[in-house]
């Protein structure tokens, strides 16, 4: 079942935690982050959110299209920003509730524009992603206990010349996921649409639709220090309606920011904190949360890397700097790589970017199912990290040093030689153990007759199991048949 | 040496320095001494950046060294336009080609590492920017009359208005007087045939080898 919300062990006398960066290292990259919001600014083209913020009190040069923040401003935005984000999910039981603090939940990412293709021989070709494998990828999704959301993960792309692919791919969402979702790629002008669709689910009711946003967004400043128009549109829509926003910032080390980590993450503090700030001018409590896809330019190779341990550091920092400021953490990329195929590389490029910034308890880590920094989405490697985020969630538990837990009365019981497999407390407690699904613990002879299958085929048959036997849609017919004639409807708008 | 030989010597070494303050100087010492300003472009920052370029395709400098010497020479080089202008000198180009990222894209890094490549190995570049509207790169291409139109796009959304793109060149008049070439992570072979673009290039080494074998 979904178990949300597992602390990792920081400020917490159980658990396993990673405690970089200290109080003073806090202050400090808080202090010159004001400095660079006061004295550099930040550009943005768009006219009311340069009128929001100068209204609200920054320093805006009209011309340049740039607000300088001041200090005050950003406090008064992380104040009145709430510490706990609620995202709401069809089924009341599966919403999750995002608390700044170090308590980890996971996600898949978003969003690819590429599909891996396997088939039954464990054979796998890339190609453009569509309509269908975004609704395979939600039912995995749905179906994997280890995500507790389900963002949709893979642009349908079939639709883009077509009609609203945006439309097409909330719908596959609302359709295929019990479980909250973000959506990866809004377009500010798609507010309403997106707010009928969640009203069609309600049945009609606007009231609930607005108290109980199903749609969230999220958006991305440019780096460095700007934020395109789509971009501040988003973050005020999303705070006037109040439906929760997430502000990630890409930046590159080396690339669109300095080259020093620490530089990078204040940078792209600066930027974040400037969406935040937006969003609370525009409306004080609106439910915003700190963001990050920020990682370094290869470059050597020119590239965004996805597996890099410095994209695992700056996840994790930005993990704590959320905590320091008492927001919560709605992305942090994590479970992330650079390789083509769900391989070795994958394998530990995902273990160690999924691991670091779980251990310094960042509140939502995405990457699920994603290759190749971004590009593609595997159904199988869903089903891999699947088993890496459950392993992770065993690691985070760490050791409760107890007097029961030490177990002194069984130790005796037992006595020397023997063994504990039959004891009333190993039944009890053996569900404590960490149980992949698809890594293989079998000894070689078991391995073999299973067909000695290596992860990604094993994956696939899971894959191929889950698509059978999951049916993810919490909707009546009816309301499914709504939710297309509406798109339908909008598609033939789009067209003419 | 001659005053002439070192002042060239020093506009070879301010790119090999990456140091844009010495490729200013040399062009101001070189404007004072009356040297050809195309002279002071070919046989110091050009030859300069040549030597960057083959030690960048080796793979034994990189990026950070390739762009920074850019743009040394590209400061070197500012100094001397006017007296280039004025003595109607013009300094040897493969071809020109105009870049820009597709309307309602912002995804601008792969383009201007493109752009940058592409100056580097000797063409002109135009470089429209980011967002960059069709009718704009239209314009463009009817205005500066370049060999290639090059457009980036990041994302599935955006690289559709790449179809545009050929449309409207087509409506024009003038698709048949420039070649195009496509880019960004979206775009693939496939992708160029599909639409009818003449060149695809995955990166930027890919770019200029492309280009190059185009206008050869
Ligand atoms: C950095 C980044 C951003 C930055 C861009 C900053 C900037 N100044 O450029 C910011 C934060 C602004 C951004 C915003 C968004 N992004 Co973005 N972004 C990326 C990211 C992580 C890296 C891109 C990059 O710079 N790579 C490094 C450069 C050097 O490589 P490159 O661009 O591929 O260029 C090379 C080649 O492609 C080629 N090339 C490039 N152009 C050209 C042109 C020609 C002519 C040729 C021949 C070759 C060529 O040569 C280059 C050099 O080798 C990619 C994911 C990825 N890994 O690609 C997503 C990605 C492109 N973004 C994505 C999305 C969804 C968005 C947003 C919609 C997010 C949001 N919700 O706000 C916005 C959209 C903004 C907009 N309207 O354009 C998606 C696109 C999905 C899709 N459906 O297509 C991607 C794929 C990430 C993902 N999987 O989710 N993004």
């Amino acid at each position: 079942m979904l178990r949300a919300n597992i602390p990792a062990g920081l400020e917490h006398i159980e658990g396993l935690g990673l405690e970089m960066l200290n109080k003073s290292d806090l202050k400090l990259i808080n202090e010159i982050t004001m400095d660079v919001l006061e004295n550099v600014g930040i550009e943005t083209k768009d006219p009311e959110a340069l009128q929001l913020y100068a209204d609200a009190g920054c320093e805006v040069d009209f011309e340049k299209c740039v607000a300088k923040i001041p200090e005050y401003l950003v406090g008064d935005a992380l104040r009145s920003a709430p510490g706990r984000v609620r995202l709401a999910a069809i089924d009341k039981k599966k919403n999750l509730v995002l608390r700044s603090g170090p308590y980890v939940n996971w996600a898949p990412f978003g969003v690819g524009i590429q599909c891996l293709e396997f088939d039954a021989n464990g054979k796998h070709k890339v190609r453009a992603s569509t309509e269908a494998d975004l609704k395979k990828s939600m039912t995995i999704c749905d179906w994997c206990d280890g995500f507790s959301v389900a963002d949709p993960t893979i642009a349908a792309r079939d639709w883009t010349e077509k009609g609203r692919a945006d439309l097409h791919e909330v719908q596959i969402a609302l359709c295929n996921t019990t479980k909250p979702f973000t959506f990866g790629e809004p377009e500010s002008d798609g507010f309403d649409d997106y707010f009928e669709m969640a009203k069609i689910v309600y049945g009609g009711d606007e009231e609930l639709a607005r108290k109980r946003p199903l749609i969230n967004v999220c958006n991305c400043p440019t780096s460095p220090l700007q934020i395109c128009e789509n971009s501040t549109q988003i973050t005020i829509k999303a705070a006037r309606r109040m439906i929760p926003d997430v502000v990630i910032s890409m930046s590159m080390a080396g690339g669109t920011g300095p080259i020093t980590l620490e530089g990078t993450l204040l940078t792209q503090n600066a930027e974040v904190l400037a969406g935040i700030t937006l969003a609370q001018i525009a409306n004080k409590g609106a439910p915003v949360t700190y963001g990050s896809a920020t990682t370094i330019m290869d470059l050597r190779r020119g590239t965004a890397s996805g597996g890099a341990p410095e994209m695992a550091l700056l996840s994790a920092a930005v993990a704590r700097l959320s905590q320091f400021y008492g927001i919560p953490c709605g992305d942090a990329a994590g479970c992330w790589t650079d390789s083509k195929v769900p391989d070795a590389q994958a394998g530990f490029e995902k273990g160690m970017t999924g691991m670091i910034p779980a251990l310094a308890g960042a509140n939502l880590i995405f990457g699920g199912g994603l290759l190749e920094m971004g590009q593609t989405i595997s159904l199988e490697q869903l089903v891999i990290d699947n088993d890496v985020i459950g392993m992770i969630k065993n690691l985070l538990k760490g050791m409760h040093v107890t007097e029961s837990r030490l177990s002194l009365d069984e130790i005796e019981e037992v006595g020397i030689g023997g063994h504990f497999i039959s004891r009333a407390s190993t039944r009890k407690n053996m569900n404590e153990q960490s149980n992949p699904l698809i890594f293989d613990r079998n000894m070689r002879g078991s391995w073999e007759r299973n067909g000695a299958k290596d992860a990604a085929l094993a994956a696939h048959e899971k894959v191929e199991w889950i698509l059978e036997n999951h049916n993810p849609c919490g909707l009546d017919r009816d309301v499914v048949k709504d939710l297309e004639a509406f798109v339908a409807r909008r598609d033939k708008e789009f067209l003419k | 040496m001659t005053v002439k030989d070192e002042i060239i010597e020093k506009a070879k070494n301010s790119i090999l320095d990456f140091d844009e303050d010495m490729a200013e100087k040399a062009a101001h010492e070189a404007l004072k001494e009356g040297i050809s300003p195309l002279e002071v472009i070919e046989k110091g920052f050009t030859a300069a950046m040549e030597f960057i370029g083959g030690q960048f395709e080796k793979g034994e400098l990189f990026l950070p060294h390739v762009l920074a010497a850019s743009e040394a020479m590209n400061a070197g080089i500012a100094v001397l336009k006017p007296e280039m202008e004025k003595r109607s000198e013009e300094s040897k180009s493969l071809g020109k080609v105009v870049i820009g990222t597709i309307e309602g894209d912002i995804h601008s890094i792969g383009k201007e590492i493109v752009a940058s490549m592409l100056g580097i190995a000797g063409f002109k570049v135009i470089d429209l920017g980011k967002d960059v509207a069709i009718s704009r790169f239209v314009e463009s291409a009817q205005k500066f009359k370049p060999d290639i139109v090059a457009s980036s796009a990041l994302m599935t959304t955006t690289m559709v208005c790449q179809v545009q793109l050929e449309e409207q060149l087509k409506e024009a008049g003038i698709r048949g007087q420039v070649k195009t070439m496509v880019g960004g992570a979206p775009c693939t072979q496939k992708w160029a045939d599909q639409i009818g673009a003449d060149i695809y290039a995955e990166n930027a080494n890919d770019a200029v080898a492309k280009a190059k074998a185009l206008v050869a």
